[in-house]
């Protein structure tokens, strides 16, 4: 708790907690107890209402950064086994001399 | 006390206070914990086995070769979300806390994100120096909780990774299973490389290079390269029991010496048997980061001495 000793939205009053989310230091009046957590009224409204209307194309994102990821993957795996029929056969002996 | 606190704070935990409390943090959890880790983590590397002994073996593996990829990939993808849901019924553990893991998402996420560590890690390992924040890096993403924001994820990551990094670098020169598996795999390919290059390579010349490359194993893995070590010896006394001729006997050996498919069953029995500790350390390690602001560490410390009296 070290650091901002003012409340973000009252100056004039003592911080009392910092928000675990977007850690800015609050007076009493302005966080509330949700989930074992004291949060400020931003990122509770946030918490409490995860579909933000942009919440689906943000969805759609992630899955096509997903499904890039598993192509990235095949390719790599594809890759190994291009190498692997490749080799000569001594890089599969091991006999240190 | 004050002291020693802020050397916590500033460093982090000892690395062997570190490993302990991993240790102990996996001793106290369900075994269904850490079946859901096998679970998650064998039907890979069986399966990497499997492909690359045909890959080896077999002379039409060529035709095979994308779907037995696609299979492996899609094993690689089941592990890494296995692995975060492990990550997270250990950080439920230790914080008591039952937060629903919405595994749509956890999916998704450590789907966008290992995929790359597939390319950054060799990378950042042949430049060596960045290589543990790197590591530290994965690693924090696959002990990702649920309730990270999107917005906020790889910037959350990134600053795990950059914390208290002797303490990062220490665990990872310890426990890395990569550090391992190049170790292994450089004492396996030097030799045939030496001979290739120069098949009039003298025989001491020969010795001395092989002994360098073990040292050098050793010292960048010493925990992995004993572990190493012992299943090899293992694996080469049962052969010898069973017999040269067999089936497996001819798999694992050619011509009397160990195959390359010897040294990747090594290599993933030694990952299997390290790294479900080190994701406990990384999970350990990103609630120490997070009690910093979260004061997670004063809640569960608060319910271990409530469900103690």
């Amino acid at each position: 708790m070290t650091g901002q000793t003012e409340c973000r939205n009252h100056p004039e009053r003592d911080v009392v907690a910092r928000c675990p989310r977007c850690t800015q230091a609050l007076c009493r009046e302005c966080v509330t107890e949700h989930d074992n957590r004291m949060l400020c009224e931003s990122c509770l409204r946030t918490v409490i209402q995860p579909t933000a209307p942009d919440s689906k194309r943000k969805n759609v994102a992630m899955a096509a950064v997903a499904a890039a990821g598993c192509l990235l993957v095949w390719l790599f795996f594809l890759a190994t086994a291009q190498i692997l029929t490749h080799a000569p056969a001594a890089f599969h002996r091991f006999a240190p001399w | 006390m004050v002291n020693k606190k802020t050397f916590d704070q500033q460093r982090g935990r000892a690395t062997t206070t570190l490993i302990d409390e991993s240790e102990q943090l996996l001793r106290s959890a369900p075994a269904g914990v850490l079946c859901l880790y096998f679970a998650a983590s064998i039907p890979f590397t069986a399966g990497l086995v499997f492909f690359w002994t045909i890959m080896v073996r077999s002379n039409h593996s060529i035709w095979f070769a994308a779907a037995a990829a696609l299979v492996l990939s899609l094993l690689f993808v089941w592990m890494k979300i296995g692995q975060n849901l492990y990550c997270c019924r250990l950080s439920q553990h230790l914080t008591g806390r039952r937060d629903a893991v919405d595994i749509l998402r956890a999916a998704c996420v450590q789907t966008a994100i290992h995929p790359t560590g597939i390319l950054t890690l060799p990378i950042c390992l042949a430049i060596a120096l960045p290589y543990g924040w790197a590591c530290a890096f994965y690693q924090h993403a696959t002990a990702l909780n649920s309730r990270a924001s999107d917005s906020k994820l790889l910037l959350e990551l990134r600053q795990q990774a950059m914390q208290w990094p002797l303490q990062n670098h220490a665990v990872t020169w310890l426990l890395s299973p990569a550090l391992t598996i190049v170790g292994v795999c450089a004492v396996m390919i030097m030799p045939p490389l030496m001979r290739l290059i120069n098949p009039a390579t003298p025989l001491a010349l020969q010795v001395a290079t092989s002994m360098i490359f073990i040292v050098i194993a050793v010292l960048g893995s010493p925990v992995g390269m004993l572990m190493s070590a012992n299943f090899a010896v293992t694996m080469l006394l049962l052969l010898s029991q069973t017999g040269g001729d067999s089936a497996i006997a001819s798999v694992l050996l050619q011509n009397g010496a160990p195959s390359s498919t010897f040294a990747v069953i090594v290599c993933c029995l030694a990952y299997l048997c390290m790294d479900p500790i080190v994701k406990a350390c990384y999970v350990l390690r990103g609630h120490h980061i997070r009690s910093d602001v979260t004061a997670d560490d004063l809640h569960t410390r608060l319910r271990q001495i409530r469900a103690g009296s």
